[in-house]
């Protein structure tokens, strides 16, 4: 049987996940949501969840590499790192399609200084998975209430641990994966340093550029399954001895679909929904800083994306 | 060596750092919020400046026909009422063209009354089908929560407030009462 516990227990973004799709259900084979989610429709958890599955994708893209430099020679590491992601303000809010019993109805909201009343409302203003309280919506006739949003600003993402293979033609191959159950998640990305290919510094060893490609892919069941693809490239340049800074840009993306089924749909007609999962993320840029002393390595960078993301972690080098 | 001690050090306080994340992050994520509407409905009728009386139906038992709420009931955290909606029936063919001082709802334990949605100069022909909004303070709200959890005996009361000097009889008035209460579910519970 399939141990929620020990994923609660070994990866954050994933507890929320669970606990966001099995929240009072019993069947695990497939996701079913509780009455307290009978508010939400297709259309509206696009929204509701996008910020979330964009943590999930940016998540996956982090500590893919430090150092651009690469030595002509075999290595093998084990890279233990995590990461924080801070909510934008832009994120904490989507425009929710106003539901069916609403539409073509005198509806009224209340903003505070007053009520907003309006003949014809398509859209309303509510939060996501990670906004704050959610707005009511009054007509004569009814009342619509929503699911509100967990109040975070920032959010840890799925830990990494990571194998770290280092081969002479001064490529490294990262490779994360975990299975529990029907839960399935793989991750891998190769890195490969570029100048020397076009003699960018000649005999400089200091500068380095390398590039890299990155896919990950995380299925549960038939519930949901995300998978990403991540390309790069980036610069680093050694300090002093063992310090390396590195800065670089990254391009990502993130589909996939999520499907769930109601326990208790108030309308027996409307019992599953499916949504294509998608990302506000797609540009970063990035910059950190590594320090490695004989077999051990210290990291941390920085990234600017839809989500601003801090990393870091350590490694150890067997070899 | 000096730089190595304080870049390892460094890990170790960024390390502590992002621990500290998660473990917000998970606290943050036990508790789910939804909204849930309670709606009343009840007729009120007088002859006096001051008009008091029970709104029929308590909130608990309004709450215990909503499903979110009834699949959740032994993780609930918190019942705090948020916004109200206060109209009339658009179906009866009789309002008097009065105007009230005040309508206000309260919840009462024992002596202590809480105030939890007030409309000042009620022009009643313009509450007609009309709904009109308020929203509930929310220190009383934690209040009432707390006291709702711990299942203390209350009431629901409304007050019509006439305008000064005015006792002529004032008929049925067809009243709705909506109200939403964001309840707080537990979810590790």
């Amino acid at each position: 049987m399939f141990s929620l516990k020990r994923v609660k227990q070994a990866l954050d973004l994933t507890k929320f996940f669970m606990i966001m799709c099995f929240a009072g259900t019993t069947a695990f084979a497939d996701i079913e949501l509780g009455s307290e989610f009978n508010s939400i429709n297709a259309k509206y958890a696009s929204g509701y969840f996008k910020p979330l599955f964009t943590s999930i994708g940016q998540s996956f893209n982090t500590n893919l590499f430090t150092t651009a430099k690469y030595k002509k020679e075999w290595s093998f590491g084990i890279d233990f790192s995590v990461q924080a992601m801070m909510i934008p303000s832009s994120q904490l809010t989507f425009n929710a399609p106003v539901p069916d019993t609403m539409l073509n109805k005198t509806t009224y909201i209340y903003t505070g200084s007053g009520t907003n009343t309006s003949n014809n409302r398509t859209t309303i203003t509510q939060p996501t998975i990670y906004g704050g309280k959610a707005t009511p919506l009054f007509s004569a006739s009814t009342t619509e209430t929503f699911v509100e949003g967990f109040n975070i600003s920032n959010i840890s993402g799925i830990p990494n641990i990571q194998f770290i293979l280092g081969i002479p033609t001064q490529t490294e191959i990262r490779f994360r994966g975990a299975g529990f159950g029907d839960l399935f998640f793989l991750g891998f990305n190769i890195n490969q340093q570029i100048d020397q290919f076009f003699k960018i510094f000649g005999k400089d060893e200091i500068q380095a550029i390398a590039v890299n490609l990155a896919y990950h892919s995380i299925s549960y069941s038939k519930a949901f399954d995300m998978s990403s693809l991540c390309f790069g490239a980036r610069y680093s340049r050694e300090l002093v001895e063992g310090l390396n800074v590195y800065g670089g840009v990254l391009y990502e993306t993130l589909s996939g679909k999520f499907e769930a089924t109601y326990k208790n749909p108030d309308d027996p007609n409307f019992k599953k929904f499916k949504i294509d999962i998608e990302t506000f993320s797609n540009i970063r840029l990035l910059l950190g800083l590594t320090y490695r002393i004989s077999f051990f390595e210290a990291h941390f960078d920085a990234a600017y994306a839809s989500q601003p993301t801090i990393a870091g972690g350590i490694s150890f080098w067997f070899f | 060596m000096k730089s190595g001690f304080l870049y390892i050090s460094l890990s170790v306080i960024l390390s502590i750092i992002l621990s500290g994340c998660y473990a917000d992050t998970v606290s943050s994520l036990e508790r789910l919020t939804v909204q849930v509407p309670i709606m009343i409905q009840y007729s009120s009728s007088g002859n006096s400046d001051r008009t008091e009386q029970p709104m029929g139906r308590d909130i608990m038992d309004l709450l215990d026909t909503n499903k979110a709420y009834k699949d959740n009931k032994d993780r609930i955290e918190d019942i705090l009422i948020y916004q109200g909606a206060f109209w009339l029936d658009q179906t009866d063919p009789w309002v008097p063209q009065e105007t009230f001082q005040t309508v206000r709802f309260f919840v009462k334990f024992g002596s202590q009354q809480y105030l939890i949605a007030q409309y000042d100069n009620v022009v009643l022909p313009e509450y007609v089908g009309t709904p009109h909004l308020s929203q509930t303070d929310e220190a009383t709200s934690a209040e009432i929560s707390k006291r709702l959890l711990n299942k203390e005996q209350y009431s629901t009361i409304a007050e019509i407030k006439r305008m000064p000097g005015i006792k002529t009889d004032f008929k049925t008035i067809p009243i709705h009462l909506v109200l939403t209460a964001r309840i707080t579910i537990n979810l590790s519970k």
